[in-house]
């Protein structure tokens, strides 16, 4: 009996000292970004936020304006693809009747949910470069170049496109039957009613909303085929849709990786600014959805 | 009522938004279609070498990928066994051990874990991890063993680093389903096996084996995040062509730390395009039956067998 109480403890302890040191690591990796982060950004403050690179190599820490640009129009004009189209399909899936479009729309939406994000940004330059050899044969070129962002933004668009799905496909699903028929009782037109539905379960889909932007403001890998990035500032109005462009999350990747100490250390700027971002916004949706 | 009013008053604009279920649909079949014809190309050009020899040359035309496939499957794996680990034992914490005030805390610590971006996991793991474990790795027990498990990268990384990153941030999604496995686990069952007079912890372990089909599909879950993670494998594992990829200290790649490394030059050479969308091709397959596995596992009975 003794002996296993006594293995009782020691098990119980051995799980708490796992989840101990498993959650090290993010405890760490929080404030490392944040010391490392600050001290960079306070070297040149508030230059860091609105200046260009600076000369690898030298002293100078130079700062990240061009990628803050590129993240916000990246995620932009991805939201204004993605968010629309999301909803909208999710929308007909829940509320349309004797078609089969809804289900298959959610069958898919469950294999895209699961494509890693390199193969998205991989297609939609395949796509694009298809496109444009295509057209090049006849003497033309591509309306969208293939290292642009705007194809970066297509590429975000496909990614946050199944998490937005799937929230508002789920709350749609769970408003209580008899709200369902007094909707439809007043007599609206579907889109009406869909409407009024949908403002019902307004915070879930503002939490949907976040966690599909979230996810695309983060994303590094589908940007290296699209983007492709750039470290200047975009130029040229809407012009510069069609010209590669940077993001914080590539400028991250390849200063990190390009060995000069400066670059390094703009890339934990980069980093925390990024870092700071999401966990607000995680914050955010998680007040959101308890409120919901 | 004529149809024309009918429109105007928006009553039969209604079919019109399918139009976005349209969209999803053909992207989907877009995106398998392409990777499809794209990657048959190399596939005809190297057949089953493409698989089955560790080359990537541009300037020769000559490509496999099998060192590729052999680190994505050897980190994958390394992955989720720590992972499962993890999860298991978080989930045991959240659920039955911690106090009631504590429980949504730590949750959503891991919670939150799933939601930083990877690249920030990447440049914690090239700065922090691998130097640490470079110096594990040059710990004399180890450095005898390196004819068979090979020497890290000068920055220390290594297909082992990249295998503790990748575990690291994978366990929250595998821990998000465990825990609410062991969460809906009736109160019935609990009380049951108390009432035998088992001790806690033999109580936990039972609770454990209940729902091995849950923690089953926790792993294959996230050995499918782990298959297509990029950006933080591809910042500590070397990004070396590495055919002996069994030697998990050696610097190597992952399919997908490939296709990212070769952004920038894919275009230089006739068949690399073909190449990487071949080895996405690769990827998609595997990311495709470890999917097939969850839905075929998640079918049968929810609990036990």
């Amino acid at each position: 009996m003794e002996t296993r109480i006594l293995r009782s403890y020691a098990g119980l302890a051995l799980a708490v000292v796992i989840t101990v040191a498993g959650l090290t690591p993010l405890i760490h990796l929080i404030a490392v970004v944040a010391v490392n982060g600050v001290k960079a950004i306070s070297k040149n403050f508030p230059g860091f936020f609105f200046e260009e690179r600076a000369i690898p190599g030298s002293e100078a820490i130079g700062g990240v304006g061009p990628y803050i640009v590129g993240t916000l129009i990246l995620t932009t004009v991805a939201s204004l693809i993605g968010i629309p189209i999301s909803i909208l399909a999710a929308v007909y899936t829940t509320q349309s009747v004797r078609t089969r479009l809804g289900p298959i729309t959610s069958t898919f939406v469950r294999t895209m949910i699961e494509f890693p994000t390199i193969v998205v940004g991989l297609t939609v330059y395949g796509v694009l470069r298809i496109l444009d050899l295509g057209l090049q044969a006849i003497g033309l070129h591509s309306p969208i170049p293939r290292f642009s962002a705007l194809s970066g933004s297509i590429a975000l668009a496909i990614i946050m496109t199944p998490f937005i799905y799937s929230q508002v496909e789920v709350s749609l699903r769970e408003v209580p039957t008899h709200l369902r028929e007094a909707v439809y009782s007043l007599g609206g037109s579907r889109l009406i009613s869909s409407y009024i539905l949908l403002r019902y379960v307004k915070a879930s889909i503002l939490a949907g909303i976040g966690i599909g932007v979230g996810k695309a403001m983060g994303e590094t890998a589908p940007l290296l085929f699209t983007a492709f990035g750039s470290e200047y500032y975009p130029s040229g109005g809407l012009e510069a849709l069609l010209k590669p462009i940077g993001a914080l999350t590539l400028g991250i990747y390849t200063m990190a990786l390009s060995g000069y100490s400066n670059w390094v250390e703009a890339s934990w700027g980069a980093a925390f600014m990024l870092l700071a971002i999401s966990i607000a916004l995680f914050t955010a949706i998680r007040i959101i959805s308890s409120r919901g | 009522m004529t149809p024309i009013r009918g429109f105007l008053k928006g009553k039969d604009l209604f079919g019109l938004i399918g139009i976005s279920n349209l969209a999803i649909i053909a992207t989907v079949i877009i995106i398998v279609a392409i990777l499809g014809i794209e990657g048959l190309r190399i596939f005809i050009k190297e057949g089953v070498n493409f698989i089955s020899t560790s080359v990537w040359s541009g300037v020769r035309e000559r490509y496999g990928i099998l060192f590729a496939l052999g680190g994505t499957l050897i980190t994958g794996v390394m992955a989720i066994s720590i992972a499962l680990v993890m999860a298991v034992a978080s989930s045991i914490t959240i659920v039955e051990i911690l106090p009631r005030r504590l429980k949504p805390l730590i949750s959503s610590l891991v919670d939150l874990s799933a939601s930083i971006p990877t690249v920030i996991y990447g440049l914690w793991g090239l700065f922090v991890l691998a130097p640490l474990l470079a110096n594990i790795a040059e710990n004399p027990l180890l450095s005898a063993l390196k004819s068979y498990l090979g020497s890290p990268g000068s920055l220390g990384t290594s297909l082992f680093t990249g295998s503790i990153l990748l575990s690291i941030m994978i366990s929250p999604f595998a821990t998000a389903i465990v825990r609410e496995a062991l969460y809906s686990v009736p109160k019935y069952v609990d009380e049951a096996l108390y009432s035998l007079g088992l001790t806690r912890f033999e109580v936990i372990m039972l609770k454990v084996r209940y729902i091995r089909r849950a923690i089953l599909v926790a792993a294959m879950v996230a050995y499918g995040r782990a298959v297509g993670e990029t950006i933080a494998v591809s910042m500590v594992v070397g990004n070396v062509v590495n055919p002996e990829f069994w030697k998990i200290l050696n610097p190597g790649y992952t399919i997908a730390s490939l296709i990212a490394d070769q952004y920038q030059n894919a275009e230089s050479y006739y068949y690399m395009v073909p190449a990487i969308f071949g080895a996405a091709l690769i990827l998609f397959a595997i990311g495709l039956a470890v999917n097939i596995a969850v839905i075929a596992i998640s079918r049968g009975a929810r609990y036990g067998d």
